[in-house]
């Protein structure tokens, strides 16, 4: 019966449903856009953090995490390669052999600089990480005729320029003294200085050689097709192998970046519930500006024999369907259009933005990502800022005086 | 015009609780939109102020080519003193001389790479806040030779302390390139900068000890300068380049220019508030124009009274419009009236951050945020409210000024 | 600090033999022993004023194994040493100068020389479980420490004399203790234990170097097979045989210089 009246009434009043419904399905679209904002910024954090070099899951030798010594280096056995490679869970995985050493430009021999050299699996590298993403036009370093991709800084400060070469001096797999000559092959800057400073990227066959290291790898890092999936790729991955090794997952290996995605979200609550807020306001306001304008109504109501508690309901009743059909509006426009910029992120523009942009390498785009979750989330969220809104005016409408209400000119 | 500010004053204080509402939901989102930006500048600032006050120092003067590749073979020529006494008698703020050089913190356990820095204790402690920032132990004063053996004092961050398992009082061997080889040093006291990535490789031993254990004489390869403001590093950077023009090669950088890493990141972070601002401002908009139109409508018999006696659209546009502005100034006002002392009080106690450090740590910043606002921080937030009152308030505006007497008569 | 130069062993080589013939049988009947002496002796013995060894060191860890042959010219008086590798074939031919406190290299897989940063000095030598540092002996026992006699006692079915070494104040040392246990009657010494204090008063054995083997060489009993344990690290350890070793004769100039250190053919 309440019900019944309560659409009755926003039948009859087409403009003011309109306005208020709009209101709501205007909060339901900012939110759902601002959640998915933030959704989408994270996974895409993530993924360029993570596919810059970490990896989601990194498989080592027990021990490897807190020496990280070549002693704890591991055999790549084609039994290990086959394994790897059933991984159903896996978008694919790349070997690495790293250690610490000295790179000494070649022409003089002066005292170097302190360098991290990594052998890597360059077509590897290409399809699943964007490190070599700022190389250019450069060559990768080819197995065979040893080659190294320097990190821009390093290549400055050694005074090296691609074509040139650089001797790299280091302790081999059995800590004696290597050294060998890299010819430069290019140079590249990624806006992360343990790369940029530090880094030469060598072919992780050359890098084996060099360090008399056989088959042996550091680790392997492995991909999984979102950064969710990591843990279910960890757990395959632990289940198809024997005891011995250390499998971490990406939260592990780059626990700065799990805090700075904390520290996002901490962000992002602070601004959805101030977002909140403020759409709870609008939504107050339009409720209580139709009572307000309904006051004659209310009282006639009244006047007619309906009880406070009945009037109460009808104004909540009211909110409720016009919030409700609010947020379907909402959801009407928002999943469309959330669908559309999840496959064209909206690029930003500024001059600063540009060069921290050249530093990081980071794409300067807003990227959405939307989930059901989400969506419902949302909904709910909207309906009890919406009932809540509506309590204060429908008190309002249920207190007010039959007589007096009726005298009042509109 | 004064007439119409009266009738538009009046309108809104007739409807006073729509006003009320209106009003709640503009100061709620100025208020908001200062916090964030307050927080953000806090930050930025937090992330300049402890790599300045660290180490980087507003402005720092080097030889030639220290920048590039920086090494103890290029120093300042002689010991500096020139270069000290005329910054000192110029009064361009407090410099402080260092000698700066890589070598190795070793133990019975562990060795580790550390950058080594000679210092006045005196001058240092008015260009860096790590004589301040100690948390045990003490800091490398005048008495520190006698105090509990003969062993030169020096002063280590917490990270490397742990990394050696070292405590104050501990017997550490620093070893250097070339002829000059080693010596002991005795922990004297353990500090904490807030960048963990700082307090992982700076160690400090006084200048005499510094340079004995390089084997450099009385050179120093660094004086640093801290300004009282920091906005007077390029003005203080030129004059100091035309006083030193007569000085052997010599370069003077600013923090920035050392750092443009740190410098852009800030950049970053205020652009993406930027998007924030907008998405509150825009809800923010919808609400007063919601509100006015509501109201627009619920007066259409009053307009269209105006309009039968002879008031034209226009003047009807201007009414609306005005109303909106008014509300929209009130609620800024009440929103900077709230935000101001807000904004201040956090600004005095900070904004714990303890959660995040390790993150906030490996990008140097510390793990209190100081929230603040700058008086460049105020017009763009409010320039926003004003352009979202004329956007908010144009639509009401245009159909009330656009109604024709006798159909808005004869509207219910 | 210190200068890291500077020795006070100036002692001709004549003058030397004359007093060790002297000294030895004396000292090896005495019940007790002044250990600051005792410590000179042992260190003068082992490497002489200039001592030229050949030896090969066998390196085990818990995965692998293997042998390096080297040469070695050490000027003890003036400060510096020179190592040319044998073998394994890949390490064939590398060199290592040191003259005081500088470090060089010499890559022959690449034909140049570096000069070796100190983070490298602290790094084991050749994957053994000796430092450069060790090898390069720029801290010297009787210079660094000072002795204090812990008097003889039965150690592992031989009579030992004991003597504790602690740095002095501003010794660069890391240690916080050195034992060194000898043999009373030879003066050979038998084992060097290196200990660190983690708490004041609590004292670790973080390594061992074990001394075998003895056997005359030039009047003095030289420990032929040198055994370094790292107690840190189980399942290592290198044992180093000196193959020969001449005491005491003089070298030549040319050996410590940067061309000699570039001649492959310096390999003996």
């Amino acid at each position: 019966m309440l019900g019944r009246l309560a659409w009755r009434n926003l039948g009859r009043n087409r403009r003011r449903t309109g306005l208020t419904a709009a209101a709501g399905a205007f909060a339901a679209l900012l939110m759902m856009l601002a959640l998915a904002l933030a959704r989408g910024s994270h996974e895409y954090w993530i993924d360029q953090s993570v596919r810059l070099y970490p990896g989601h899951v990194r498989l080592a030798l027990a021990g490897y995490e807190e020496h990280g010594t070549l002693e704890y280096g591991m055999r790549l056995s084609p039994a290990l390669r086959s394994a790897l490679d059933a991984l159903p869970g896996s978008v694919g995985w790349a070997p690495r052999l790293e250690t610490w050493g000295l790179a000494v430009q070649d022409a003089d021999g002066s005292l170097g600089r302190g360098a991290w050299i990594v052998g890597v699996d360059p077509e590897r590298e290409r399809e699943l990480t964007r490190l070599f993403d700022g190389l250019g036009s450069a060559e990768l370093p080819e197995p065979g005729a040893p080659g190294a991709v320097l990190g821009a800084d390093l290549a400055r400060a050694l005074g090296v320029r691609t074509g040139e070469s650089i001797l790299l001096l280091t302790g081999d797999y059995y800590g004696s003294q290597a050294a060998e000559r890299f010819r430069v092959t290019g140079t590249l800057s990624v806006g992360d200085p343990r790369f940029d400073e530090r880094a030469v990227l060598t072919h992780v066959g050359d890098m084996q050689a060099f360090l008399d290291a056989g088959r042996t790898v550091s680790h392997v890092v492995l991909f999984a097709p979102t950064g969710e999936r990591a843990d279910d790729l960890a757990r395959e991955l632990s289940a198809s192998l024997p005891g011995g090794y250390e499998i971490l997952t990406w939260p592990e290996l780059v626990p700065d970046l799990l805090q700075m995605l904390l520290l996002d979200d901490a962000g992002n609550w602070l601004s959805l519930s101030i977002l909140v807020v403020v759409v709870g306001f609008g939504l107050l306001n339009t409720v209580l500006m139709s009572v307000l304008e309904r006051r004659r109504e209310f009282g006639t109501l009244r006047a007619l024999g309906m009880r406070p508690r009945a009037v109460f309901g009808l104004v909540l009743i009211e909110s409720l369907l016009l919030t409700s059909a609010g947020i379907a509006a909402g959801l009407a426009i928002a999943v469309p259009l959330l669908l559309v910029l999840e496959r064209n992120p909206i690029p930003l523009t500024g001059e600063q933005l540009a060069a921290a942009v050249e530093t990081y390498h980071l794409d300067p785009v807003l990227v959405f990502d939307l989930s059901a979750a989400q969506l419902l989330g949302t909904s709910a969220v909207l309906l009890v800022v919406a009932l809540m809104a509506a309590l204060p005016p429908a008190l309002r409408a249920a207190r007010g005086q039959p007589r007096e209400a009726m005298r009042e000119p509109t | 015009m004064s007439a119409l500010f009266r009738i538009a004053w009046r309108n809104l204080l007739r409807g006073w609780r729509r006003s009320a509402v209106v009003l709640a939901s503009i100061v709620v989102g100025l208020t908001a939109c200062f916090g964030i930006l307050a927080w953000t500048v806090g930050l930025g600032h937090n992330g300049i102020d402890l790599a300045v006050r660290t180490h980087l120092a507003h402005l720092a003067i080097h030889a030639r080519g220290y920048h590039a590749d920086s090494s103890t073979d290029r120093r300042i020529p002689g010991d500096g003193a020139a270069v000290l006494s005329a910054v000192e008698r110029e009064g361009l703020g407090a410099a402080a001389p260092r000698l700066v050089g890589d070598g190795l913190v070793q133990t019975a356990r562990r060795n580790l790479s550390a950058v080594i820095v000679g210092v006045d204790a005196a001058r240092e402690s008015r260009v860096s806040s790590v004589p301040d920032s100690l948390v045990e132990g003490a800091y490398l004063d005048a008495a520190a030779h006698r105090w509990a053996s003969r062993l030169p004092p020096i002063v280590v961050g917490e990270e490397m302390a742990r990394r050696l398992g070292a405590e104050v009082g501990d017997k550490l061997v620093l070893r250097v390139p070339g002829d000059a080889g080693a010596g002991a040093f005795r922990v004297r006291g353990i500090y904490r900068s807030g960048s963990s990535a700082f307090d992982r490789s700076f160690v400090y031993v006084t200048l005499a000890d510094a340079q004995t254990l390089f084997a450099l004489g009385n050179a120093v390869t660094e004086i640093a300068l801290l300004l009282s403001d920091a906005a007077d590093a390029p003005q203080v950077q030129k004059r100091l380049r035309g006083l030193l023009a007569a000085e052997p090669p010599l370069e003077v950088l600013r923090w920035d220019e050392r750092q443009p890493r740190l410098a852009q990141m800030i950049e970053l972070m205020d652009q993406f508030s930027w998007v924030f601002y907008a998405v509150v401002f825009a809800a923010m908009a919808f609400g007063i124009a919601n509100a006015l139109l509501m109201s627009v409508y619920e007066r259409i018999r009053e307009f269209g009274l105006l309009r039968s006696m002879g008031l034209r659209g226009s003047r009807i546009l201007l009414l609306v419009l005005v109303e909106s502005f008014l509300l929209t100034g009130l609620g800024t006002g009440i929103g900077l009236g709230l935000a101001v002392p807000l904004v201040a009080w956090l600004g005095e106690v900070g904004i714990g951050m303890g959660w995040f450090s390790q993150a906030l740590g490996e990008y140097g910043f510390s793990d209190r945020i100081y929230p603040e606002l700058r008086p460049g921080d105020f017009p763009e937030p409010i320039g926003m409210a004003a352009a979202t009152a004329l956007l908010a308030g144009l639509w009401p505006a245009l159909r009330a000024a656009r109604l024709r007497p006798a159909e808005a008569l004869r509207h219910v | 600090m210190r200068p890291t130069a500077g020795s006070a062993y100036r002692l001709g080589v004549l003058r030397w033999l004359l007093i060790g013939v002297l000294v030895w049988p004396a000292a090896g009947r005495a019940q007790s022993f002044d250990p600051a002496e005792l410590i000179e002796r042992v260190e003068r013995s082992l490497r002489g004023d200039t001592v030229r060894m050949r030896a090969e060191m066998r390196i085990t860890t818990p995965r692998w194994t293997r042998v390096v042959e080297f040469s070695s010219w050490d000027d003890r008086a003036g400060d510096r040493s020179f190592i040319r590798i044998l073998s394994p074939r890949k390490d064939r031919g590398t060199g290592f100068l040191r003259v005081q406190g500088t470090f060089w290299t010499w890559l022959p897989r690449v034909e140049r020389t570096l000069r070796i940063p100190p983070s490298m000095m602290l790094q084991s030598w050749m994957g053994s479980d000796f430092t450069n540092d060790d090898l390069a002996r720029e801290s010297s026992l009787s210079e660094d420490y000072s002795a204090r006699s812990l008097g003889g006692r039965e150690r592992e079915g031989t009579r030992a004399w004991g003597v504790e070494l602690t740095p002095h104040a501003d010794a660069p040392v890391v240690w916080a203790r050195v034992e060194a246990w000898i043999e009373p009657e030879t003066l050979a010494p038998l084992s060097l234990l290196y200990y660190d204090e983690p708490d004041p008063g609590r004292f670790e054995l973080l390594r061992e170097l074990r001394f075998s083997d003895v056997r005359p060489v030039q009047g003095r009993a030289f420990p032929h097979t040198w055994l370094m344990l790292p107690r840190d690290k189980p399942g290592h350890s290198t044992e180093m045989h000196i193959v020969s070793s001449v005491f005491d004769e003089p070298f030549d100039e040319a050996l410590f210089t940067q061309e000699h250190l570039r001649r492959a053919t310096g390999v003996r």
